[in-house]
């Protein structure tokens, strides 16, 4: 056969071309495909899984919207409250798992709102439900019960606590990928809990973007969340465990704060770079700790005993001075971003929707923010509300239901 | 009507475009190959393209009559699928059409006529393929558009005459391309028609890969090249002749631009080289035609299989689609209303949850009910289904007999046949919601009468109660004033279902200052609200007692008119729930507050004034949701009690000055109260229709 060496190469040259022309285009528009689908499908998880040894909304990958919607119980009976956390359990684990709902025939108005559509999408959603040290008191007969370090939440010097802001029966803190999704559980939740629990208070949050990669900042510019404890010390510093003084029924779950602080942000920004960052101790632009290089480089206090890199008042330094003595104070943060718009002076009402998860309230949120009492950061945040919580073990399969343990 | 045919006229016009340039071209040159440019036989060389015409032809009508008579809705990707591999088969074969025909054009030339048919016997099948393809992915599409048009329009006629003069023209100007073609020189032609028909093919392969990725079969849908869809109206005269040659649309991604440019760059290159290399004026020669290249050009037996098959599967298939559809679980099942008939061919319905798409063929607006047999009830409902639409419906459905129900407004009522439901005990067969039996104005009129009743004596007590607010600010006693309107306003309260019938008076006698230009100062804030406002706010005789003589005054109008005034029916039950709806709008908000903090006694007062609309309706309610009203009685008394919880040493309270704890649980309570209040409207909706 009479092959022509140069016609095959051409050939196998066209051939190539061709080939990559053709695999470009596929793939180029793969990737417009794949954007143009973005904003529908937000980042993270289709669906979070709602059963579980512990509940979904702790140590699950933070969505990127939140509410802590905080709820006074006005059931009149131990009856009606278990109705109650079964009527939530049962919303809670609908919700999370997406789907159509019922369908209630002519005779009701809708049973859904349709805010998220017919085939209603998990969308991520958690539903954490804590309960506040109130509900312990003489309306159920629930005081034996009391987590031993539930308590109202502690007003700290510099704290401007409002009484209609702060504490409540219950705590449901709502996230998900997207606004709505939060907007129509609670609305769905409330709906269908109504008689039994009443809105006392909410905050709305959201965390934002790495910019440009790594931890979100928080709304004073600063990443917010870098050093957290890893999950190998989940059972250290985070759930409460059997034999350690804590009622049976609270094994499994944990202390919850949520304290919402407000930034005064005009203030703080007329504030030097160089002050800034000696009060957070990292800088500003990389999160690097002023002694490292790099965002997740640890701070080496030890090194540092006067303070010289890294103040001795500095937020991280007080926070989490790093030594042996410290360690069981650690938490695990999990805070969102809130802006609520302009306050009566016309400046902008924006801050922290601080929460932090641990295995007791007193050795490690109390004994930390009591380190952090005075710090220069003082000057340019506000608590104003938020409370104390204990959040109920998980819900762990399709029988079991919140408060198994605690009201049976 | 006739404007609905014109869009189906473009649209038989470009789509018959579509398939006949392609064809006309094909027949040309095959007739122009089995004379060598002699027009003097005519007879059987074009046989296997008007097999492949006719077998796609029978496609088409197949596929129209699944579209008609399946129940089920053809999923749009499928179709879009279909139409994109179709396409992209079709252009492969054009393609190795029109190279064929440059080298049979050639061997002509060479006069080798054996060789000629040898050619052609053995592409009798790629033409006859060929032209299938041609015409019939074209043939499905329109199939498809003109079943959408139909369906939109919710007539039949229009439309199909007008696809028909649009495909009459499309093979009309076919016809003259033909004609034309016959008279040129043969070499002139492949010039001219292959170049052509590269083009065509180039539209067609862009357009298959945009139909590919709109199905998702390719990816790269959303990279959009160009978009002129809002500079241009694609459905005018011109857009449509220039796609149905082109094949290109307004909108093109970026893989369809690339494939047409690089198509046409590629197949005009080769082409023009293959001509120029072996170049030889082929329409000279005049050969008279042998025997055996005729024979081998009739289709032999195997072929004449083939054929038959292609004319009678799809035909059998399309059949056995809709014969065998209703067993096959289809995931919605079509109702159809007509003028004349409801649900005509519904035969047969699964158990628990179902969705039905309901379609509206009647030209009118119709209201279809699904009712269940045994309790007259009904399962689901379309209030409004506008004429030439489809809505889809859901109902889930327990066992038992269960009927259409059709009404469409100036016309007879009419019911499909009765089908029995046996669902095998399916669990969301078994919690299917109640059925509601319907009610009609009359069965609520007794309520309406009864509550007029009621308000006449209320009105008499009103006007004596505000003769007792004048005789307190004569004698100049501010608080014997504040508790005679107190009393007075409760007693308007109580007869809170009745605010709406009394129009402008209404406003007169209870209405709000926060809609006045003025406010609290304007003229227009009179009534019980005015005086309210005036003896919390350090105001007395002077400047209340004109007032409270135009309210009496007022409460005298509308004592008069009051038999003109009645209660509609219809509306006995939204109160039901929207006497509280507004207390917990307008009186827990604090909004009706003119000072005097009385929300949670005027709350209590609608208490009542609910109670008596719900022992005005309490037969109606109890047959249809047995069960409701003791719950609801039982919230009532519940909130009740967490209002007068409210008060202090048997004072009303203001809100402010009211616990957290007894204010939450007046909110829970009517909160709840109103979830279970909200049913009654839904359950004794009189229908519209």
């Amino acid at each position: 056969m009479d092959i022509n060496r140069r016609n095959v190469l051409k050939g196998v040259a066209a051939g190539v071309v061709g080939t990559a022309v053709t695999g470009g285009l596929l793939a180029a528009g793969a990737k417009a495909d794949a954007d143009a689908a973005a904003p529908a499908a937000s980042s993270g998880p289709a669906s979070v899984p709602f059963h579980g040894e512990h509940q979904a909304g702790i140590t699950t990958p933070q969505q990127r919207y939140s509410t802590h919607a905080a709820f006074d119980v006005t059931a009149s009976n131990k009856a009606d409250l278990l109705a109650l956390f079964k009527t939530i359990t049962a919303r809670a684990r609908a919700l999370t798992g997406g789907g159509a709902a019922p369908d209630l025939g002519v005779g009701s108005p809708p049973s859904d709102s349709d805010v998220l559509g017919p085939d209603i999408p998990a969308d991520g959603l958690t539903v954490t439900l804590a309960v506040g040290s109130s509900l312990f008191d003489d309306r159920f007969g629930l005081a034996a019960k009391k987590p031993k370090n539930l308590t109202p939440m502690k007003s700290f010097p510099n704290d401007a606590l409002q009484p209609a802001l702060c504490h409540g029966d219950l705590m449901l803190q709502l996230c998900a990928n997207s606004p709505d999704t939060i907007h129509h559980a609670l609305r769905d939740i409330a709906k269908h809990t109504r008689g039994g629990m009443q809105a006392r208070y909410r905050q709305d949050g959201f965390v934002s973007q790495p910019r440009p990669s790594g931890t979100p900042r928080n709304l004073l510019g600063f990443k917010d969340g870098i050093s957290q404890p890893p999950p190998s010390e989940d059972d250290e510093i985070l759930w409460v465990q059997p034999n350690s003084g804590e009622p049976t029924w609270a094994v499994g779950g944990s202390y919850q704060v949520t304290r919402f602080i407000r930034m005064l942000v005009e203030f703080w920004d007329r504030v030097s770079i160089n002050e800034q960052q000696n009060m957070f101790g990292r800088r500003r632009d990389t999160g690097a700790p002023l002694d490292g290089q790099n965002e997740f480089d640890a701070p080496d206090f030890a090194k540092d005993p006067k303070g010289d890199v890294i103040p001795l008042d500095s937020h991280i330094r007080l926070a989490n001075p790093r030594t042996p003595a410290t360690e069981k104070n650690r938490i695990l943060r999990r805070g969102y971003n809130y802006d609520n718009g302009f306050d009566e002076n016309g400046n902008i009402s924006a801050g922290l929707v601080f929460t932090c998860f641990q295995q007791d309230v007193k050795r490690q949120f109390e004994v930390t923010q009591t380190r952090l009492i005075d710090e220069p950061l003082v000057d340019y945040i506000q608590p104003f509300g938020g409370g104390y919580f204990f959040v109920l073990p998980g819900v762990r399969n399709s029988t079991d239901y919140f408060g198994n343990g605690l009201l049976t | 009507m006739w404007a609905d045919g014109l869009p189906n006229l473009l649209i038989g016009l470009r789509e018959g475009l579509e398939a006949g340039l392609v064809v006309s071209i094909l027949l040309a040159a095959v007739r122009r190959f089995a004379t060598g440019g002699d027009r003097s036989d005519r007879s059987a060389s074009t046989a296997p393209i008007w097999y492949g015409v006719a077998a796609a032809i029978v496609l088409a009508l197949s596929f129209g009559a699944v579209l008609t008579f399946y129940r089920s809705v053809l999923p749009t990707t499928g179709q879009e699928a279909l139409g994109g591999a179709l396409s992209v088969v079709a252009v492969i074969l054009v393609t190795g059409m029109i190279f064929w025909m440059r080298r049979t054009a050639r061997s002509l030339a060479g006069e080798l006529r054996e060789k000629v048919a040898e050619a052609m016997k053995v592409s009798t099948a790629a033409l006859a393929l060929t032209a299938f393809l041609a015409v019939g992915r074209e043939g499905v599409e329109t199939a498809l558009f003109l079943w959408t048009a139909a369906q939109a329009s919710g007539q039949t006629v229009a439309p199909l005459i007008g696809a028909a003069i649009g495909i009459a023209i499309a093979v009309l100007l076919c016809v003259l391309l033909y004609k034309g073609a016959a008279k040129i020189r043969l070499d002139l032609f492949f010039n001219r028609t292959a170049i052509l028909l590269i083009v065509i093919a180039a539209g067609v392969l862009a357009y298959g890969l945009g139909d590919l990725q709109d199905a998702g079969w390719l990816p790269g849908h959303s990279w959009v090249a160009f978009d002129l869809s809002q500079h241009i109206d694609a459905s005018s005269w011109w857009a449509s002749i220039i796609t149905g040659v082109t094949e290109l649309s307004p909108i093109m991604t970026w893989l369809q631009v690339a494939f047409y440019l690089g198509y046409l760059a590629i197949v005009l290159t080769l082409f023009i080289r293959e001509g120029r290399r072996q170049h030889t004026p082929v329409g000279t020669v005049a050969e008279p035609k042998s025997e055996p290249a005729r024979e081998k050009l009739a289709t032999p037996g195997r072929n004449r299989a083939i054929v038959a098959g292609a004319f009678v599967l799809p035909p059998l298939i399309a059949a056995a689609l809709i014969g065998f559809a209703p067993g096959s679980q289809a995931t919605a099942q079509q109702i159809m209303v007509t003028g004349s008939s409801c649900a005509p061919g519904w035969s047969s319905a699964q158990g628990g949850n179902q969705n039905f798409t309901v379609v509206n063929k009647s030209g009118h607006t119709a209201e279809v009910n699904l009712i269940q047999t045994a309790s007259q009830g009904i399962v689901a409902e379309i209030e409004t289904l506008g004429p030439a639409t489809s809505q889809t419906m859901s109902a889930t459905l327990a066992d038992g007999a269960y009927t259409w129900r059709c009404l469409i407004d100036g016309m007879p009522t009419t019911f499909s046949t009765q089908v029995q439901v046996n669902g095998g005990g399916t669990s969301d067969a078994s919690s299917a919601p109640p059925p509601v039996k319907p009610i009609t104005a009359d069965e609520l009129q007794p309520a309406a009468d009864a509550y007029d009743r009621y308000v006449q004596p209320k009105l008499v007590t009103l006007a004596g109660q505000v003769n007792q607010i004048k005789t307190d600010l004569a004698a100049g006693n501010i608080p014997a004033a504040q508790a005679d309107w107190l009393q007075a306003q409760l007693t308007w309260e109580q007869v809170g279902a009745a605010y709406d019938s009394f129009g402008d008076l209404g406003d007169a006698i209870d209405g709000l200052p926060q809609a006045l230009p003025q406010g609290v100062g304007d003229p227009g804030f009179t009534g019980l609200h005015r005086i309210e406002y005036g003896l919390w706010h350090g105001q007395g005789a002077a400047e209340l007692t004109p007032i409270a003589d135009q309210l009496s005054s007022d409460i005298t109008t509308l004592q008069g008119k009051l038999p003109q005034l009645t209660v509609d029916p219809t509306d006995m039950p939204l109160r039901a729930h929207e006497i509280l709806e507004d207390a917990l709008r307008d009186h827990l908000s604090g909004m009706t507050d003119e000072g005097a903090g009385a929300a949670y006694a005027e709350t209590y007062a609608d208490v009542q004034g609910t109670q008596v609309v719900l022992g005005m309706l309490r037969d109606q309610i109890d047959t249809r949701r047995p069960g409701l009203l003791a719950t609801v009685d039982a919230q009532l008394n519940t909130l009740s009690q967490a209002l007068l919880a409210t008060q202090a040493n048997g004072q009303w309270q203001s809100l402010s000055a009211t616990p957290l704890a007894a204010r939450e649980k007046v909110d829970g309570t009517i909160g709840a109260l109103l979830e279970n209040l909200s049913i009654i409207p839904d359950i004794l909706e009189v229908p519209a229709h």
